[in-house]
């Protein structure tokens, strides 16, 4: 058994699998993306099966893709990656799936945008279609802001940025929760808490160990197969009045923080998920 | 172990016997340095976050 470690940057994260491969006796192979060259056809590795953890989302989407051209087996599959790296197709696939989500709506110009935000009602979000750790996220308290963000976003060149998810502030009670979802189960979850609005644990909110009712559960795995992720974190927001609302999904969550306030030896699980994965 | 320089302040930095290609090392004088791996030679250049990194 040979687990890929498909990875661009080394941290705490893919040192505590490389280590949990090495308690439970599975040999687990760093493969550093940056230091290869692909032919299009796939590299064929000596792996059965490959775990994706790059930080970047294209280094991530494009590897996974030459890697399963030659035939690998990778956790997340790059349909997985590339429908959780979109978070407005994430957010049509749990609508469609009858999964609560906070109310979002998209638009493609600036007066578009504007409208939107009167549909929705202030206080709103203001975010990108594919964003990471939070940034070039906003909560927008009026239209003169609004105004002000978007002609700031103007300037970006990309043109990602100029599809603006205008989504509902959920009075959040000053938490939200990541559920792990590892194949069919959703072995822990935290409550991320911060008085700043976003409770990113990257963006120095608190983590703390959270449980996992039946209703969460169920709720976690739904999202988790409405967009076909295996090793996954959920965020998900507690609304007072409509309960849970799922909000993103992560196909290369970080764990860190979790291992760190539930001692739940998430690595592990992932690592043992493979190893089954590998031998079906 | 293994030694490098730090390319901001200088200072020699402890690599640790088994480094991967792209590894996070924090140095002492608050820096976070990538490992990068250059014909069997270890090189360390300041951490940039890209982009599109993350969650
Ligand atoms: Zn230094």
């Amino acid at each position: 058994m040979n687990i890929a470690l498909i990875y661009d940057i080394a941290r705490w994260e893919e040192r505590a699998l490389l280590e949990a491969s090495r308690k439970l006796s599975v040999n687990m192979t760093p493969l550093h993306v940056k230091s290869k060259v692909f032919p299009v056809e796939g590299l064929r590795e000596n792996a059965d099966i490959g775990l994706q953890r790059s930080l970047s989302h294209a280094l991530a989407l494009s590897s996974t893709v030459l890697f399963e051209s030659s035939g690998l087996r990778v956790v997340n599959t790059s349909k997985a990656i590339s429908l959780a790296q979109d978070k407005l197709w994430t957010l049509t696939l749990l609508s469609k799936a009858g999964i609560p989500t906070p109310k979002t709506v998209v638009a493609f110009s600036e007066q578009s945008a504007m409208e939107a935000a009167k549909m929705i009602g202030y206080p709103v979000v203001v975010k990108p279609v594919n964003g990471s750790w939070g940034k070039l996220v906003s909560l927008v308290e009026d239209d003169e802001t609004l105004r002000v963000i978007l002609e700031h976003k103007a300037f970006i060149s990309n043109p990602q940025f100029k599809i603006h998810l205008i989504q509902e502030y959920v009075r959040k009670p000053g938490r939200d929760i990541r559920v792990f979802v590892v194949g069919d189960e959703v072995p822990v979850a935290i409550y991320r808490v911060s008085s700043h609005w976003i409770t990113n644990t990257a963006r120095g909110g608190l983590a703390m160990p959270a449980p996992i009712d039946e209703e969460l559960g169920n709720l976690a795995l739904k999202a988790s197969e409405a967009l076909g992720v295996e090793v996954s974190g959920i965020d998900v927001f507690e609304d007072p009045e409509r309960g849970y609302l799922v909000n993103e999904i992560n196909a290369v969550p970080d764990f860190r923080n979790t291992v760190a306030v539930t001692g739940y030896d998430l690595p592990a699980k992932m690592v043992e998920y493979l190893v089954r994965e590998a031998k079906r | 172990m293994p030694q490098a320089r730090c390319p901001i302040c200088g200072r020699n930095v402890q690599v640790p016997e088994d480094v991967l290609p792209g590894e996070v090392l924090d140095h002492e004088c608050g820096v976070s340095l990538e490992v990068v791996i250059d014909g069997g030679k270890i090189l360390l250049k300041p951490l940039e976050i890209g982009e599109d990194w993350g969650e």
